[in-house]
């Protein structure tokens, strides 16, 4: 690491004054905490790619007859006779320029692939953060408002459910109910095959085909958010300032949605940050199942083909995306919250 | 106002409040206020005086029942819906409460909070609501209160806080003001001040003030009625002077003998209290209320429970025995 300029800040009188802000300062913090964890996730796939079995050359030897002499001259074409460290300082190297090497697998720049898969996890991603916790939230208010009642009751026993079937179940029964059955949605596919759409119809396209696998993905989390929202809600509800907005004889609905939602938001939004991290990777089924060529897709392939510099770069991006989100969500936490303050 | 000077702003007849059908917490509690008039309501804890206050106010939780009467300006409270309560409420009666640190929303600014029950009750725009939230936190004697509207509750100390929440209170000119020991978390010399100004607010708009508490000197200097309650009745009502110099009850006896005075300190005098505690409300003693504590107590008070009986002119009290002197 260079010289911190976190420090260098502390003090008065320094060249780094423009960076004294609490802001620039809590940026700068948490810039090089990143990079020190890309850093680490590297460095640690890194080695434990190549700790497993085989390499790409013997998958390619596999689907093809090859002499041991084709096999070392295609060893040296792609570097992998080097010694190990030498391969990582390449690697490293290649990677500060944004290069990711290339993949045998899918014969492009590895960069070219993520960046044709990185849109279809990240509106999957994003998609099912936004409906459930809208969802979860609302059913969580109304759990909490009704605590005790029948409906919290009923809406606790769909929630019990959701938590406990698995998300390619529910995915499998979307499929046959819908697609199968009724036949009104598409079974697979980011967008119909060939299709000439462009601008809203294509968006209907997209949105028909990410229906299915976008509520799939939902129910687990839907859960999650509708018992955290109750039990944050329930604490909220029973808080002084609560009643001091009952006592201004403002409208329910104003107490519950604007005094009281709004602070038992900060526990969600903690869990959406959770949930970003566990589907930017963790969505192999649900892609797998829908055919949607995500990230977490092209990660199981390149496992499966030992196409190390694929699935380096689908980690180093993964990981990557996770730490912008965290750090989005912190700021979010500042604004949700005005006691927290940056540190 | 087709109210004639004599009808009291606030009348509360026969409140009972109970827990379900079975338990009552609070019952047969009657008192008024007056316009520009000041009751304390005194008792120890829990013996139903903030039950009192937030039922005046409807906001008791859904599983506490209210019975007899509380009327405003004329209006039974008790048969209104929430819907038309909120009318009243924050509007023609407002509430302060006992911990400013916990009272405002964390994450609103303080000028949202105020702004919101301005627009809440009159047709106010944005603007406007602004510069007479500004004006209100001024009143309140907020310092910088322009920049104070943009400042989240945390930024503020317990006193300035307690003044906001007063600001709040205050903003649609109600006529009844209900402050539950509004100084007993704050340091003395802030209570001295917040006490000061809630007398100044209450003279410049002829508000009705019901003030709770257990602290009797602070009644002794702001009220002019004392109600005192115990085990969720009130048991003696009167002018402030005349019932904290000669107290007719027992009990508000007992008080005024626990409390610390002058020769306690020099002189080393044994503090003075109430044998035993308040009963709770699934214990409540056959007869007089007070009488397991009572040392006056005799065999008449065991058996019937006392009614309350008018004494003198403006005098009454919840005892057979009444002790002190006969004016």
């Amino acid at each position: 690491m260079s010289a911190s300029p976190t420090s260098a800040t502390r003090q008065t009188a320094v060249p780094f004054h423009f960076l004294s802000g609490p802001l620039p300062r809590y940026v700068l913090r948490r810039l090089s905490q990143a990079v020190l964890v890309l850093l680490l996730v590297i460095v640690g796939s890194f080695f434990l790619l190549k700790m497993a079995p085989g390499d790409l050359v013997d998958v390619l030897a596999g689907n093809s007859d090859m002499t041991a002499e084709q096999m070392a001259a295609l060893r040296t074409q792609y570097g992998l006779d080097q010694p190990l460290l030498v391969q990582l300082f390449l690697y490293m190297k290649r990677l500060v320029t944004l290069d990711f090497g290339y993949s045998p697998l899918n014969a492009a720049p590895v960069l070219d692939v993520i960046m044709q898969r990185w849109p279809v996890t990240a509106i999957l991603v994003a998609s099912s953060v936004v409906v459930s916790m809208t969802l979860g939230a609302l059913l969580g208010v109304v759990s909490a408002r009704n605590a005790g009642k029948p409906i919290d009751l009923a809406i606790s026993m769909v929630m019990l459910l959701f938590y406990a079937t698995p998300s390619f179940v529910i995915a499998i029964c979307f499929i046959l109910f819908f697609s199968v059955f009724l036949g009104v949605m598409p079974i697979a596919g980011f967008a119909t095959v060939g299709t000439q759409a462009t601008g809203l119809a294509y968006a209907w396209d997209v949105a028909k085909h990410l229906a299915m696998p976008v509520a799939a993905l939902c129910t687990f989390y839907i859960a999650i958010y509708g018992r955290i929202g109750r039990a944050a809600m329930l604490e909220v509800l029973k808080l002084d300032y609560v009643r001091t907005a009952r006592a201004k004889g403002i409208s329910e609905r104003r107490v519950i949605y604007v005094h009281a939602l709004r602070n038992a938001m900060l526990p969600l939004v903690t869990m959406a940050g959770l949930q970003v991290s566990a589907l930017v990777g963790g969505a192999v089924l649900i892609e797998t199942i829908f055919g949607l060529p995500g990230m977490g897709r092209t990660a199981f392939d390149a496992v499966f083909e030992r196409d190390t510099n694929l699935l380096l770069g689908v980690l180093f991006i993964s990981s990557l995306s996770v730490v912008v989100v965290n750090f989005i969500i912190d700021l979010l936490y500042m604004v949700l919250d005005p006691r927290v303050e940056l540190t | 106002m087709s109210l004639t000077p004599a009808a009291p702003l606030l009348s509360v007849e026969n409140l009972s409040i109970s827990y379900g059908d079975a338990v009552p917490l609070v019952e047969q509690v009657n008192f008024t206020v007056r316009r520009g008039e000041t009751v304390g309501l005194v008792g120890e804890s829990g013996c139903g005086k903030s039950l009192t206050a937030l039922s005046v106010m409807g906001l008791l939780s859904e599983n506490l029942r209210t019975g007899g009467a509380i009327e405003l300006e004329g209006t039974n409270l008790i048969n209104l819906d929430q819907k038309a309560l909120r009318h009243y409420r924050g509007n023609r009666m407002a509430m302060i409460f006992q911990e400013p640190l916990t009272a405002l929303n964390p994450v609103l600014t303080v000028g949202a909070q105020v702004v919101e029950v301005l627009r809440a009750h009159q047709p106010m725009s944005k603007a406007e609501a602004e510069k007479r939230a500004i004006e209100l936190l001024e009143q309140v004697r907020i310092p910088d209160a322009a920049e104070r509207f943009h400042d989240y509750p945390h930024r503020l100390s317990g006193g300035m806080r307690q003044r906001v929440v007063i600001a709040i209170a205050i903003a649609c000119n109600p006529s009844l003001l209900i402050a539950d020991e509004p100084t007993t978390a704050l340091d003395v010399t802030v209570q001295a001040q917040i006490l000061q100004l809630l007398k100044t607010l209450q003279r410049e708009a002829d508000l009705g003030l019901l003030l709770i508490t257990h602290d009797l000197g602070v009644v002794r200097q702001v009220a002019d009625r004392i109600v005192v309650m115990y085990a969720g009745a009130v048991v003696e009502e009167g002018p402030v002077d005349a019932v904290l110099d000669n107290p007719r009850h027992p009990y508000t006896a007992g008080l005024l003998a626990a409390r610390p005075h002058g020769s306690f300190s020099v002189q080393g005098h044994r503090l003075l209290d109430i044998h035993g505690a308040v009963p709770p409300p699934t214990a409540r003693p056959e007869g007089c209320l007070f009488q397991p504590r009572c040392i006056y107590a005799q065999d008449d008070c065991k058996a019937v429970r006392p009614q309350f009986t008018t004494l003198e002119a403006d005098r009454a009290v919840r005892c057979f025995h009444p002790v002190g002197r006969q004016d």
